[in-house]
């Protein structure tokens, strides 16, 4: 009973998505041929601009540059924050010290970022990576701070009992406990950067997805712009799928709560 | 060898300005290889007694020394000779059963296939063969305490220390319990210190029972005999004593 019912959930999602999306795009295609191309451009265009995104090599190399932007970025979010929030949760009194200036730079809104990093720094990737940094280490710092603080009390003193290192409280009891707080982070992080990374290609760059949007917009070709905003959505839905996927192999341990 | 021997012990606690004394003058030994129940009511202090043998809190006042150590202050010299039993199983819930009984060995660096077999033996001896690869939540109650005992086992400490080990459990699994931990008690010849509110068990497993007034300190000292235990009358008599006791918070001849 219990094994079909999870069986048939994802399945019955899967119809109403297919459904539901299946409807947008029957009244888009029929919205196609009342409004103007340049407001409403009909599927068959977009899907002409795939093929000739495709042949001009764009498709595939400026998705690959922005994907790799995102990701460079969080992973040096990830360590810096990370770091931060660990150091944080394991000497309290740091905390004190360091979470006015985090929750600051958290306040920073990421356009104004966007623009500092561009006269701070030169080379776009340099900027960019400055960007992705500020915009996600605090994010990072703050949830790994939290879960750091959550381990339970109770598995701690049962494992003094047994008289670990300060290394080994940290490797066999804080690591595996906030990994979930870890894989949550990411999903989070991974839309908000997606995001913030096509607003600094759109302002500061030559390549990658932001700056072929900004090029098909100035050329006033509605169905580039749709193009490659689908393509962004899916790049995002494509790593939002990949962490489930790390979710479901590392937390193999957790009860099955669907 | 584990001699337990605690003088004037006492701690007070300092939450928010208002000063609570959870133990007050307690002296008592514990002989190696004894095993000694602790009652008393709920919240007379037993825990932290028990946080103060185990180490994780410092004593206002008074001493409690095993074999001559402190076991706050000589915090590192105790890895791998105590081991706990809490009330709660506290397993890993992202290691499995197997890996759960091997945590203790782990952190003393035992070599892993050493830890396996050594682990593995503990989880046959409390009867959770062929459940080396169950994660705690497809366990049991019982079955999760069971682990638990066996991981406190494993790293072959010198004291024992149980804290309402089977107070979560229903009468049944925990009459189970009790039995198998009394035979893991004798067979290994190890010092253990159970602290429980639960009268009939204090008096089934301790050699002797400690009674704790409130704030902990000793009320009685009894040592109960293998008659005592057998005969039900002489148990009552001895359990109606310890009640009254706790009752009037003093000694009761």
């Amino acid at each position: 009973m219990e094994s079909s019912q999870s069986a048939s959930a994802p399945h019955r999602f899967n119809l109403a998505a297919i459904l539901s999306v299946g409807l947008l795009l029957i009244f888009w295609q029929i919205a196609s041929f009342l409004l103007p191309e340049f407001i409403v451009p009909g599927l068959q265009l977009i899907g002409l601009e795939f093929v000739k995104m495709f042949e001009e090599g764009t498709l595939v190399s400026d998705s690959a540059l922005t994907l790799l932007r995102v990701m460079l970025g969080l992973i040096g979010g990830f360590i810096f924050g990370g770091a931060l929030g660990l150091l944080m949760g394991l000497a309290r009194r740091s905390e004190d010290y360091l979470m006015p200036l985090i929750n600051f730079v958290m306040g920073v809104p990421a356009l104004s970022w966007t623009l500092i990093v561009i006269l701070w720094f030169r080379g776009t990737e340099t900027r960019i990576f400055a960007l992705m940094l500020a915009v996600s280490f605090p994010v990072f710092a703050h949830s790994i701070l939290d879960a750091v603080k959550g381990v339970s009390r109770e598995l701690l003193e049962m494992t003094l009992a047994f008289r670990p290192t300060r290394a080994q409280v940290l490797r066999l009891l804080i690591l595996p406990s906030i990994v979930p707080s870890i894989l949550t982070a990411w999903k989070v992080s991974i839309g908000f950067a997606v995001r913030v990374v096509i607003v600094a290609e759109l302002v500061g760059a030559s390549t990658g997805v932001g700056y072929r949007m900004v090029q098909q917009q100035s050329l006033l070709n509605m169905s580039g712009v749709l193009a490659w905003t689908l393509i962004l959505v899916l790049l995002g839905l494509v790593l939002q799928g990949l962490i489930t996927k790390s979710e479901q192999s590392l937390l193999k341990w957790r009860p099955t709560t669907r | 060898m584990a001699k337990i021997e605690c003088r004037n012990l006492s701690k007070v606690f300092n939450a928010g300005g208002d000063p609570f004394e959870a133990v007050s003058d307690l002296s008592f030994s514990v002989d190696t290889g004894e095993l000694v129940s602790v009652v008393g009511r709920t919240g007379c202090g037993k825990s932290s007694t028990l946080h103060m043998i185990l180490g994780l809190e410092r004593p206002t006042s008074g001493s409690i020394t095993i074999d001559d150590k402190e076991p706050y202050t000589d915090f590192g010299y105790f890895r791998g000779r105590l081991a706990a039993v809490f009330q709660t199983d506290r397993l890993l819930p992202w290691r499995k059963a197997l890996d759960n009984v091997a945590y203790g060995l782990e952190i003393l660096r035992v070599p892993e296939a050493d830890r396996r077999l050594r682990a593995q033996r503990w989880l046959e001896k409390v009867g959770l063969g062929g459940f080396e690869n169950a994660y705690p939540h497809q366990l049991s109650g019982g079955m999760r305490q069971r682990v638990g005992i066996a991981r406190a086992f494993c790293v072959d400490p010198d004291l024992v220390l149980c804290d309402e080990a089977f107070g979560h459990l229903d009468q049944v699994t925990a009459t189970q319990l009790r039995g198998d931990f009394l035979d893991l008690v004798r067979e290994s010849q190890k010092t253990s210190v159970f602290i429980t509110h639960d009268i009939d068990e204090a008096i089934e497993l301790g050699n002797r029972v400690l009674v704790l007034g409130k704030p902990a300190c000793l009320l009685m000292d009894l040592a109960i005999s293998e008659e005592v235990k057998r005969d039900p009358g002489a148990r009552e008599e001895m359990k109606t004593r310890i009640v009254n006791s706790i009752e009037a918070n003093q000694p009761i001849g």
